[in-house]
């Protein structure tokens, strides 16, 4: 079996308190200025790719899990949507249609349109490249969310239904 | 404003730069008092600021530094003698007729002893030492010590210590976590205390609410507390602990009971202070079987018999007037350790009067106690715990050197995990998630964050502690005790300087 | 070991991917009717409206063959099975032989008994070849008849009338996307189309496209008696899967090739999947055929990984559907189209609100989630197909799986009302979504990557109609 590294962004809702920065970063870090009052004053539409979930007091921050056989990608009648070889589900944006099968598809409702410059797009979590740790992750106060790049245990748990010759 | 009483004046004001405002909502999403709101049509966060206690939680959680708590600029008439607390005070009750209640310690302006208080150094004739070349010793042992020790010889004709020695408390920092109690805290912050006392080799206290069963395994770090309420006190509350302290009186609230609202009482309150959900946990004023030393020594003796006599007993006082003479009957009443609580101590819920007017500085409380029971000759017979402001390590070494033991730490505990000193804590809305069960808010104190920076902040103390021996030619803390030689005092008084018992500055 | 893949869609594709995540050796080869690589079949309705260039149709390219080192046979097709020897016949006769056989060879359109349906001007919509045609014949074209409002039908008008031409849908039944909408949500789909200047006419049929002399179509006579001009036609009634060629074998065929929850046939060694089989449906508790993107790449992926040695289990599927024209977005899984007083053991839950155009609906039976509806807004859609998926029984949080502020809102501020919000007030606010579910599937599903249809403990228990 090829070892892959996975990297996955975990929230903790136990430490979230919903104070939704995670959103405020993850709009701020996929806006085209990066500064937060130019993002939301004057770019207009800020975007986070993150959702704070939030029922009574259980909240917790959930964006794309990146999945080991993710859905979306299964669902992508563009191929817009691939895993990397680091784990990573991305979309590629101008091979996307918006026809919306990924966003039917995903159980964590992880995926949802964006408007750039009039034309709908496909927007998920891409766990902020050329940033170390996300944006969401950095910006919370709380450790509520947790930057993992083990081997996740799904993968091992698909594993056991597997029996692997050699 | 509107639909509101006119004879509320704001303390505090926020100044919000809408040319930074993003109205994210972050702020109005966490202030608990409801002082910050959002309105939707204008799509813009504005501020009521007489609802706004001075938390600065909005301001520390804005994204964009688009907020300012500061001070209220109206104004009244400039008056020497009433203050704009006393007036708005008064107005208050005017207009409700109750007891003005307050969180916290002690803020009114009195002198602070320590601060004219300094320390001695080495300079040529006596070495000082470089701690971190040397060993240095913070380790403390609190609890009876025999008055003498008997010495014999075994059959190999080796020295064997025969006296038996009482149980004591081992700190490896003369620092202990004070006495808040588990619905006054909330759990996050219980379960914070117990893992940085257990990091840092200290004890920390449960307070008068019991000990929730999850910190059962912190036992060894725990002192559990037995007052007037007897909430949550039970034989296996009393076994796992490491020590039990019998709780009087509190230094914020002399004479005074405890009073934890019923809405506060949820169903793990309910279980650990055994009470039923919802009901007022009401400690009285005074223990209903403790009127005199002798009714003490039976509750300390009972205590001891229940845990077989393996356990020190402390004893919890305000520092009151005649504290001398009451430390001297808690000594002959057979506690092991004593514990004053200076009138600068904190509290969950207090009126603000008795906050404000009650009580006496630890400073004094402790140079008066140490050389009374000194005076005695009974000194050795209980270990002494300052307690009720202490804010750093100066203070802690300080006390050391006018008699203490150890000292305890709420408010500066509180303080390291994020308190802001708005002394809202009797609210139950705690905007830092420190003195407040609504699982909305006590969420904000993650224990993993606030176990490390307590653990920090111990570790800091520690550090500062050892260089300030060293400086004075020291290598333990023990050997500081009760060393007021090495103290000198600056403004004042003959009589102050004669009950703390050090000499003023160039004598 | 040699591997045979018959058929090279989405299905081929993810076979080949899973099975050289396990055997890097085997020979594999795709058996490729078309002369080129896996493209993006549904996308040929997007290429013939103009909103995707033609390099953008290709699924995976030549270098993604090369890379999995896949023979690829072009231009032939599987034309009969000979189990007893192990090989597959192809097109001109010729044999190939093999250790583990894939059908993938999806599904062919249907074409309903209608007179003069045979010859230029009439065409079905499914492949490249088709579109190819269209495009041909678009110069000559000005009015086109579309003949079926499914998924194929609707698409392929949309595309024609951004081509400029006049496009009239006719629908057999009484309403457009008969198999996804419900009567309200049809009637919204029909009065966007209108809205366009796409006509339609429903509940009615072609009995015969007229021709003239030279066999250029002239128009569409239905059974009503209308007559309607047309210079083309595109037949979308439906696809059927492709078993012709395997009929003579002795693979047990329903309407589709009948597989296991391996994905294997009742041949050893031969497994199907993707359009042409006829897989576990997990809602009704039967095998059918459910010819959707996502379920053909699932089976080949099991199918692949079986194949290659590998135990996996396929634990059924669901019809999953998004279709968008003119920007009108209809999203659906499951049962969609069950209307409140069709079913007792049934409960439709619906939030609609034609105002601001939202609708919402979603199918319960036994409190489990079988099916949803939503137009316009889909975002966060998903989150429904993920409670198919996990059969979660979602009685404690009923009430708001189609409120106000449902899916849609949850993920952006709600800025309905006037109202002043403090921190009370936002404490009271529920926000549609994990965060609702039961503690064990919430603390599971978030933490953990993996399939939820595959973790939750499924017992043999089944939704029943």
């Amino acid at each position: 079996m090829v070892k892959q590294i996975r990297r996955r962004v975990y929230p903790i809702e136990e430490n979230c308190m919903g104070c939704r920065l995670c959103e405020v970063a993850c709009a701020v870090e996929h806006s085209k200025t990066k500064d937060p009052i130019s993002a939301f004053l004057e770019e207009g539409n800020p975007f986070s790719l993150t959702v704070v979930e939030m029922a009574g007091p259980v909240s917790f921050s959930l964006a794309c899990r990146h999945c080991d056989e993710p859905y979306c990608v299964e669902a992508c009648i563009s191929g817009a949507l691939r895993v990397e070889d680091d784990g990573r589900v991305l979309v590629y944006e101008e091979v996307c249609v918006a026809c919306g099968m990924c966003v039917v598809s995903c159980p964590w409702g992880a995926i949802r349109f964006r408007e750039v410059d009039g034309v709908k797009k496909a927007a998920k979590c891409d766990l902020c490249p050329g940033r170390e740790v996300p944006a969401c992750v950095a910006a919370c106060p709380n450790r509520a969310l947790i930057f993992d790049t083990a081997l996740g245990p799904g993968l091992e748990l698909v594993e056991e239904e597997e029996i692997i010759e050699g | 404003m509107l639909y509101e009483s006119i004879f509320v004046f704001p303390t505090f004001e926020v100044e919000r730069d809408y040319e930074k405002c993003i109205v994210c909502k972050t702020c109005v999403q966490q202030c608990t008092f409801n002082a910050t709101y959002y309105l939707p049509h204008r799509h813009k966060v504005v501020t009521r600021d007489t609802e706004c206690v001075g938390c600065r939680r909005c301001e520390a959680m804005c994204p964009t530094g688009a907020i300012k708590v500061r001070r209220y600029q109206g104004e009244f008439k400039e008056n020497a003698y009433w203050s704009p607390r006393d007036l708005k005070d008064l107005y208050k009750q005017a207009e409700q007729g109750g007891v003005i209640l307050t969180g916290g310690g002690n803020d009114r302006e009195y002198p602070i002893y320590w601060d004219h208080i300094l320390l001695d150094a080495c300079q040529v004739t006596n070495p000082s030492i470089d701690p971190l070349r040397e060993p240095m010793e913070l380790r403390t042992y609190l609890g009876r010590k025999p008055d003498k020790l008997d010495i014999g010889y075994n059959e190999k004709g080796e020295p064997e210590l025969r006296t038996k020695i009482p149980p004591n408390l081992v700190a490896d920092i003369p620092v202990i976590f004070a006495p808040m109690s588990y619905g006054a805290l909330n759990l996050n912050m219980h379960r914070a205390e117990a893992a940085a006392a257990k990091a840092m080799g200290t004890y920390w206290n449960t307070g008068e609410g019991g000990l929730h069963r999850e910190l059962y395994p912190y036992g060894d770090h725990t002192i559990v507390q037995v007052a007037s309420g007897r909430f949550g006190v039970h034989a296996e509350y009393l076994q796992v602990s490491a020590a039990m302290e019998i709780k009087i009186g509190q230094g914020a609230k002399p004479g005074i009971g405890g009073h934890l609202p019923g809405g506060k009482v949820d169903e793990e309150i309910s279980k650990t202070r055994m009470i039923p959900v919802g009901t007022d946990a009401l400690s009285p004023a005074p223990h209903h079987d403790i009127y005199s030393i002798e009714d003490l020594r039976q509750l300390i003796y009972a205590l001891k018999e229940a845990t077989n006599y393996e356990k020190p007993v402390s004893v919890k006082i305000a520092a009151v007037h005649n504290v001398a003479a009451i430390a001297s009957g808690i000594a002959r009443a057979g506690a092991d350790i004593i514990v004053l609580d200076g009138f600068r101590g904190g509290t969950g819920a207090s009126p603000a009067i008795v906050r404000d007017y009650v009580g006496i500085p630890i400073e004094l409380a402790l140079a008066a106690v140490d050389q009374r029971l000194r005076d005695e000759g009974i000194r050795n017979w209980v270990s002494l715990i300052a307690a009720g402001g202490i804010r750093n390590s100066g203070d802690v070494i300080k006390a050391v050197a006018l008699g203490a033991d150890a000292v305890y730490i709420g408010t500066a505990a509180l303080l390291a995990v994020g308190c802001t000193l708005c002394h809202k804590c009797y609210t139950g809305r705690c905007a830092w998630g420190i003195t407040t069960n609504d699982p909305f808010i006590a969420k904000r104190l993650n224990p993993e964050i606030a176990a490390e920076r307590l653990t920090n902040l111990l570790r800091a103390w520690a550090q500062e502690m050892k260089e300030m021996l060293g400086l004075m030619g020291i290598n333990a803390i023990e050997s500081l005790r009760g060393n007021r030689l090495r103290l000198r005092a600056v403004g004042l008084s003959k009589e102050e300087m004669d009950i703390l018992g050090i000499l003023p500055a160039g004598a | 070991m040699r591997y045979v893949i018959a058929g090279n869609s989405v299905a081929a594709v993810s076979a080949i991917d899973a099975i050289r995540r396990r055997d890097q050796d085997g020979e594999i080869y795709v058996i490729s009717p078309e002369p080129r690589t896996a493209y993006c079949r549904p996308l040929i309705t997007y290429k013939l409206a103009g909103q995707v260039p033609p390099e953008r149709l290709p699924y995976r390219q030549e270098g993604y063959y090369r890379a999995k080192g896949v023979n690829l046979i072009y231009g032939k097709s599987l034309e009969g099975l000979e189990p007893e020897k192990g090989r597959v016949a192809l097109t001109g006769g010729e044999r190939l032989e093999y250790d583990r056989l894939l059908l993938a060879m999806g599904a062919v359109p249907f074409m309903p008994p209608i007179e003069g349906l045979d010859g230029p001007g009439v065409y079905p919509f499914t492949t490249m070849e088709h579109l190819e045609l269209v495009e041909a014949a678009l110069r000559d074209w000005r009015e086109v008849v579309v003949v079926g409002a499914g998924m194929i039908g609707i698409k392929a008008a949309e595309a024609l009338h951004l081509r400029g031409l006049r496009v009239t849908v006719v629908e057999l039944l009484d309403r457009i996307l008969p198999i996804v909408l419900d009567g309200t949500s049809s009637v919204w789909a029909q009065r966007e189309m209108e809205k366009h200047g796409m006509g339609y006419i429903l509940g009615d049929s072609v009995v015969a496209i007229e021709r003239d002399r030279k066999g250029n179509v002239q128009g569409v006579s239905l059974k009503s008696g209308t007559r309607v001009p047309a210079q083309g036609v595109i037949v979308a009634v439906g696809v059927r899967p492709n078993v012709g060629p395997l009929s003579s074998s002795p693979l047990q065929i329903n309407k589709g090739v009948v597989v296991d929850d391996c994905m294997e046939t009742n041949i050893e060694g031969v497994y199907a999947a993707g359009d042409i089989v006829e897989a576990y449906d997990l809602i009704l508790g039967a095998k059918r055929p459910i010819q959707v993107w996502p379920l053909a790449f699932r089976q080949g992926l099991i199918a692949g990984a079986n194949m290659a040695g590998g135990r996996r289990r396929y634990v059924g599927g669901f019809p999953i559907n998004a279709v968008g024209f003119f920007g009108f977005k209809v999203a659906s899984a499951g049962l969609s189209t069950v209307e409140p007083d069709m079913e007792e053991s049934i409960e439709v839950l619906r939030f609609v609100d034609e105002e601001r155009g939202i609708f919402r609906k979603v199918v319960l039976g036994n409190n489990k989630v079988m099916g949803f509806l939503i137009l316009n807004d889909i975002s966060r859609a998903g989150i429904y197909t993920g409670l198919i998926w996990s059969r979660m029984d979602v009685a404690g949080f009923k009430e708001y799986l189609v409120d106000e502020v449902s899916v849609p809102e949850s993920c952006r501020p709600i800025v309905s009302g006037t109202e002043p919000w403090s921190f009370d007030t936002m404490k009271t606010h529920r926000r549609f979504g994990w965060a609702l579910f039961p503690l064990s599937y919430r603390k599971q599903f978030t933490a953990m990557p993996s399939r939820i249809e595959e973790i939750c403990a499924f017992d043999s228990e089944v939704y029943t109609l």
